[in-house]
């Protein structure tokens, strides 16, 4: 456990001092105030669109750094041999895993408050205030971050950064579209399309489990369950797609 | 080696208990929300068309498309379950802003809220936005006659657009006859079927002309009911009271045998009332009150 | 006492994908030695031969085709969290988290081994103390130069004070004094009681330090034995070096080479010293110095690679 925890810390301090998430982080600063611009382009709803907006910034930019970060961490540990170090030591290599997830949480967490933050001030500087449903739809998108990442690592261990980002990617808009699968599955032709279309459903992370955006915006009333069943289904999957990372990552050569 | 395929079982069973974890939260939380509302609201929730008109960069009519089809899923879903259609109209409206030209959403959306959610303003203001973004097309007035006709009853109104409609490039001329049925106040029964007749000729999916198909039967049911009263106060004439029931119009030589109608319904006499009455009609009576 | 290190027939197989047609080449060839508690044991071999790939064999790196090896007596494929306690490993070419201070590399491996706060501190500061990077503790590695990174890779091996050391080209890229430093530090871990398997390309520094050594060449074991076993079929002669000797002395079955006024003889065993001196001392000249030579490692070895390579390895 400590083990976990020394890697964890060891893992922000790898991204806080990356020069890349400052580059992301200082771009969302320049977007968000930026969005002001594009209310001004609308008539009426500013705040509705404000939020939309943000919203939309804050899930792309969490998603970029999610992705960059999950699929370059483990690569970067072969490629620049800095894991041989490590192998003598009484570290398991899931423990290895593990602790760089919750250190890419971390850090994840850390730009999420920043991002956060700079919407609700531009919010507040319309007139706008932040309720209990804005913040959960922040944590709601946080939530699909978890779920992703975890998704990112999985595919770092089998392929090159740059195809895991892109196979990332594409698992993040189909997540998004899962429940879409499921409701279409049973219109498949044959018998066999549909039960893939509906294994595949349920496979790939369904990320509208974490959408509060609506309710945010329309102001609709939260059920509770709603939120212990979200919190359950980020720690089974999350856990889930960890430990397939773990397996891969123990058979590997390490070259 | 033994310590290794211990090993596997444990993971594999791990991986098991785990796997099922997700998926039985996932079930129980399509079970908790239908997710077909959950993807409507997702639709609302799209951001005004303005804002998505500017992100999309020139891609609105895939998105429009893309509306579309969720469109077409969510009426499906309701008509399967609780025929509450209250959010079809918004989806309707947006997906015609996205894409004011595409025609089909704008004459289905119209004809669906009209028939399926009784709507009485509704499909008229999306015929109105249609007939703004498409000046030049006969179909939109002629749908707005139709439905000011056939589910509002405002014949003058049905008229005007009718009117309007034949005066279009490539109308149909259909058009300007049916004008002239309504304004001339012929039987409503005949105008009605003609032109639930010609949407039924003309119609390229099947779900217009099962609606037309209904209608149509409905009309063959008062066609025959009206037939039968007809006969009913011949047989009268005749014999000097009013038939029993309507065997004895077929034993007097009035008619032939008498069928269920295309719904399986009877018709029967109603001695009380003197008049010819069926139990399809008595089912919708007692359903709709009219 | 149980050996600390054995290798029994290690296998490495790798398939090479060129042009499409697999070729699968034999790395390490049914490599056994061993070593025993408490020896410096020199893994010599010409670049290529297989030390590396051994060595992140033993460490868990890659997967070994077939064959076994037992450090401390545990398989190595048992990845034993107990042995790694009481090991310490040193890469070739080692890379560090750039992005960390020497200070701060050394504390977070220290951490893995559950050594924190002020113990870790004091450790730190003695390890770094011990291999002279004292003032260089806060010197992110990203700034390092290869010595440094060097010295640091040796703290860190020692961070958790181990029995046994594994180390991959100790000395590379390290000054001749960083060279002395590191053997005189070898040494002194060898009186502690450690026992240290290391690689070398610098024959002579293995000369002097190890009990033992292993010789591999093309993926295969050659030799392994002590110095003594493996040089005593190495050549010797003695060489004489004298002066004063007149124009044109030669000797029986001895090679003369004139050098600056003096004349070295080269005696062909030692049996040949005597009447050589005799001669020598008739023909009025004065002898300077009398070495007994034997075949140093580097040429042995040099010798026995090209036998190997005759062989067709």
């Amino acid at each position: 456990m400590r083990r976990i925890l020394t890697i964890a810390v060891n893992t922000f301090r790898e991204s806080v001092r990356d020069r890349i998430l400052y580059g992301l982080i200082v771009f969302a600063l320049i977007v968000l105030p930026g969005s002001r611009l594009v209310i001004s382009l609308s008539v009426g709803q500013e705040i509705r669109i404000l939020k939309d907006f943000g919203f939309g910034a804050i899930a792309l930019f969490g998603l970029l750094i999610a992705v960059v970060s999950g699929t370059a961490m483990l690569f970067k540990e072969m490629d620049k041999r800095t894991i041989y170090v490590l192998v003598a030591k009484p570290v398991k290599r899931w423990e290895l895993l593990v602790g760089k997830y919750f250190g890419l949480m971390a850090t994840l967490l850390l730009a999420f408050l920043i991002m956060g933050a700079t919407l609700v001030l531009t919010l507040a500087l319309m007139g706008g205030k932040p309720d209990g449903l804005f913040f959960l739809t922040i944590a709601g998108l946080f939530g699909q971050l978890t779920v992703i990442t975890a998704v990112a690592m999985l595919f770092s261990t089998l392929a090159s950064p740059a195809l895991s980002a892109v196979f990332t990617f594409c698992v993040y808009i189909a997540g998004t579209s899962a429940d879409q699968l499921r409701l279409f599955a049973d219109r498949m032709p044959g018998d066999l399309l549909k039960i893939a279309a509906k294994a595949v459903s349920y496979v790939i992370p369904n990320l509208q489990n974490f959408n509060f955006r609506t309710e945010s915006i329309y102001n609709l009333p939260v059920d509770h369950a709603k939120l212990w069943l979200m919190l359950a289904y980020a720690v089974f999957y999350v856990a889930f797609t960890l430990t397939v990372a773990s397996i891969i990552l123990e058979r590997k050569d390490l070259k | 080696m033994k310590y290794r395929a211990r090993n596997i079982i444990i993971t594999l069973l791990c991986l098991a208990v785990l796997a099922v974890g997700f998926i039985a939260v996932q079930l129980s939380f399509d079970q908790r929300y239908l997710s077909s509302e959950k993807s409507v609201r997702e639709l609302l929730y799209f951001p005004s068309p303005k804002i998505v008109k500017l992100l999309s960069a020139g891609n609105e009519l895939m998105m429009a498309d893309y509306l579309w089809l969720r469109m077409i899923q969510y009426y499906a879903f309701h008509m399967r379950s609780d025929q509450n259609y209250e959010y079809l109209y918004p989806i309707t409206d947006n997906l015609t802003d996205l894409d004011p030209k595409f025609l089909y959403p704008y004459t289905f959306g119209s004809l669906l809220l009209a028939h399926d959610a009784g709507d009485t303003i509704n499909p008229l203001k999306l015929l109105d936005k249609a007939k703004r973004n498409n000046p030049d097309r006969w179909e939109f007035p002629y749908m707005k006659g139709f439905i000011l006709y056939i589910f509002l009853k405002r014949g003058d109104e049905a008229v005007d657009e009718f009117v309007q409609a034949s005066r279009l490039p490539n109308a149909w001329a259909g058009a300007l006859r049916y004008a002239a049925f309504i304004s001339k106040k012929q039987g409503h029964l005949q105008t009605s079927k003609m032109m639930w007749q010609q949407l039924y000729d003309t119609s390229p999916t099947q779900k217009e002309k099962d609606i037309a198909q209904t209608y149509l039967d409905k009309i063959r049911l008062e066609e025959e009911m009206d037939r039968l009263q007809l006969l009913a106060e011949k047989y009268r004439r005749q014999a000097g009271r009013w038939p029993e029931n309507l065997e004895e119009l077929i034993s007097a030589g009035l008619t032939g045998p008498i069928t269920l109608d295309t719904f399986g319904g009877k018709y029967y006499w109603d001695r009380e009332k003197s008049r010819v009455r069926n139990t399809t009609r008595d089912e919708h009576l007692r359903k709709f009150g009219k | 006492m149980e050996n600390i290190l054995e290798i029994d027939r290690l296998t490495k197989r790798f398939t090479d994908w060129e042009h499409f047609s697999p070729k699968s080449k034999t790395i390490l060839d049914r490599i056994s030695l061993e070593v025993k508690p408490g020896e410096i044991f020199g893994f010599l071999g010409p670049n290529g031969a297989g030390k590396t790939t051994t060595i992140k064999a033993l460490m868990g790196i890659i997967r070994p085709s077939s064959g076994t090896a037992r450090i401390m007596g545990h398989d190595i494929l048992e990845k034993s969290q107990e042995v790694k306690k009481r090991i310490g490993f040193l890469p070739e070419n080692p890379y560090f988290y750039d992005y960390l201070t020497v200070g701060e590399f050394i504390r977070f491996c220290a951490a893995l081994f559950g050594i924190t706060g002020k113990k870790a501190k004091a450790k730190t500061d003695e390890l770094l103390e011990l291999v002279g990077m004292t003032r260089a503790a806060g010197l992110p590695l990203r700034k390092c130069s290869k010595g440094m990174l060097q010295r640091t890779g040796i703290a860190q091996s020692l961070v958790n004070d181990p029995e046994f050391l594994v180390w991959d080209e100790p000395v590379s890229g390290l000054d001749p004094l960083g060279r002395k430093e590191v053997k005189d530090l070898m040494l002194e871990l060898k009186k502690q009681g450690k026992t240290i398997f290391f690689s070398s390309h610098i024959l002579p520094d293995a000369e002097a330090l190890c009990d033992r050594v292993g010789i591999i060449v093309g993926g295969r074991m050659h030799r392994v034995g002590t110095l003594p076993e493996l040089l005593k079929d190495s050549v010797s002669w003695v060489e004489v070096v004298a002066q004063n000797l007149p124009e044109g002395f030669a000797l029986n079955d001895a090679k003369v080479e004139k050098v600056a006024g003096q004349l070295i003889i080269r005696l062909e065993g030692p049996d040949a010293l005597d009447p050589a001196l005799k001669k020598i001392m008739q023909a009025g000249g004065s002898i300077v110095s009398v070495s007994p030579q034997r075949e140093n490692l580097e040429s042995y070895f040099t010798r026995q690679v090209r036998t190997a390579k005759e062989a067709g390895q």
